[in-house]
């Protein structure tokens, strides 16, 4: 149950699929060798969460990196607001436009309807700060939904 | 919060979910986590963890004596170095009471020399028998006016100089400071001769000026105190001390004979 709802806000943070399903897989493998330093069992999935932001976070960063030193047309359906976003919604295709800490925070607290505390803790930021990365990406997720190009 | 952001944050859930609740995760993923975690390490990889945390554990434990034992050898050095601070302090007092002892006792046992005392002993008697400078300064001064402070001599290491007065005060300097022939004897020194005192007279400063204290030092005696001199007259003192004078004497190399009267 877990795998599949970490997945699904995995491909919202990276727009892709199989890059979800291994920044996941990979989330689940570093938590059970880290199993036995866990102190409170019952934030295992607070761990996987995090672990889960983390990873995609590198994962954008790492494809960041790779789309400067490789053309786009070798890499088809790999990026978060090109091709692939085409086929998706709108909502989809202006949340890709979102610098990454505004996605995160956006997608914590809506898909994830998590209160602030725990996005702070998830994205391993401040509660103020997590409130105003959720407050910047609602306003200009709100512009580009109600402005006719997007 | 407005209606319209509430509007908004429920068309903006609705719309993330109905973007990826229609994504199913592929079936093998989970199947490729067991895999992975399953999956037996390889040999060599499996070795080296082994003793990696083997060797962690003893480089552990030995970081832990090691630690254990600064820590003690930290202790013991500084119990030591307290206790040497102490041994040493301990001696260093012991030996300054005692050489503050001895040396209140050398001071009670030894008399003080009366000559570095003599001049303010001399001061501390004038003022108290009234004596003090006229101008009430009461300081000595200078070039004989004001008290003046008697030398080291016989008058000032009378023990009962007090007693005496200035004018024998004045006699004994002069007879201090007069160079006596030889053969003299303080008998020829009570002359009649009514001289002022040579040491006045050798100080370039015989001053005859009255003196505004009546009864200063520095006053010239007027007293008929004789001086000693060399001088042929005969003595007119019942003395019959031997002198250089023509007064003859039956033995003249004896020494002063005050009984000897006629």
């Amino acid at each position: 149950m877990h795998y599949r709802s970490l997945v699904r806000l995995a491909e919202l943070l990276v727009g892709d699929l199989a890059t979800a399903e291994d920044v996941v897989q990979e989330s689940f493998v570093a938590m059970h060798g880290r199993w036995h330093r866990l102190r409170d069992y019952q934030r295992a999935l607070s761990y996987l969460r995090k672990s889960v932001i983390d990873l995609s976070r590198w994962a954008l960063w790492h494809r960041i990196v790779v789309d400067r030193n490789t053309p786009a047309a070798d890499v088809p359906g790999t990026k978060l607001g090109t091709t692939s976003l085409s086929e998706r919604s709108t909502v989809f295709a202006a949340l890709g436009t979102l610098p990454p800490r505004q996605r995160e925070a956006l997608v914590l607290r809506y898909y994830g309807d998590l209160p602030e505390a725990q996005i702070a803790a998830a994205m391993g930021i401040s509660t103020r700060a997590a409130r105003r990365y959720t407050a910047q990406a609602r306003s200009a997720l709100c512009a580009l939904l109600e402005s006719p190009e997007a | 919060m407005s209606p319209s952001d509430r509007d908004f944050e429920r068309h903006l859930r609705r719309a993330l979910h109905s973007a990826v609740d229609s994504v199913e995760p592929s079936e093998e993923g989970l199947d490729r986590i067991r895999a992975r975690l399953t999956a037996p390490h390889p040999v060599p990889i499996t070795w080296i963890t082994a003793g990696y945390s083997e060797v962690a554990r003893r480089a552990r434990a030995g970081l832990e004596s090691c630690m254990a034992r600064l820590r003690t050898w930290r202790a013991a050095a500084v119990e030591h170095l307290r206790a040497a601070r102490s041994r040493r302090l301990r001696p260093a007092a012991v030996l300054a009471i005692a050489a503050c002892v001895a040396a209140a006792g050398v001071l009670a046992l030894v008399p003080l020399s009366p000559q570095p005392i003599s001049p303010t002993v001399a001061v501390i008697l004038s003022f108290e028998t009234g004596l003090g400078p006229a101008d009430g300064t009461g300081a000595p001064q200078l070039n004989g006016h004001g008290p003046k402070v008697p030398s080291s001599g016989a008058g000032a290491a009378a023990p009962d100089h007090r007693k005496t007065s200035h004018s024998q005060r004045a006699t004994a300097r002069c007879a201090a400071a007069t160079p006596t022939p030889a053969g003299s004897t303080p008998s020829a020194a009570a002359s009649a001769e009514p001289t002022t005192c040579p040491s006045r007279a050798a100080s370039g400063a015989p001053s005859r000026a009255p003196s505004p204290s009546p009864d200063s030092w520095s006053t010239p005696s007027q007293s008929p105190s004789p001086s000693p001199s060399p001088s042929s007259t005969p003595s007119q003192s019942p003395s019959p001390s031997p002198s250089p004078s023509s007064t003859p004497s039956e033995t003249p190399a004896a020494g002063p004979t005050p009984n000897a009267s006629p």
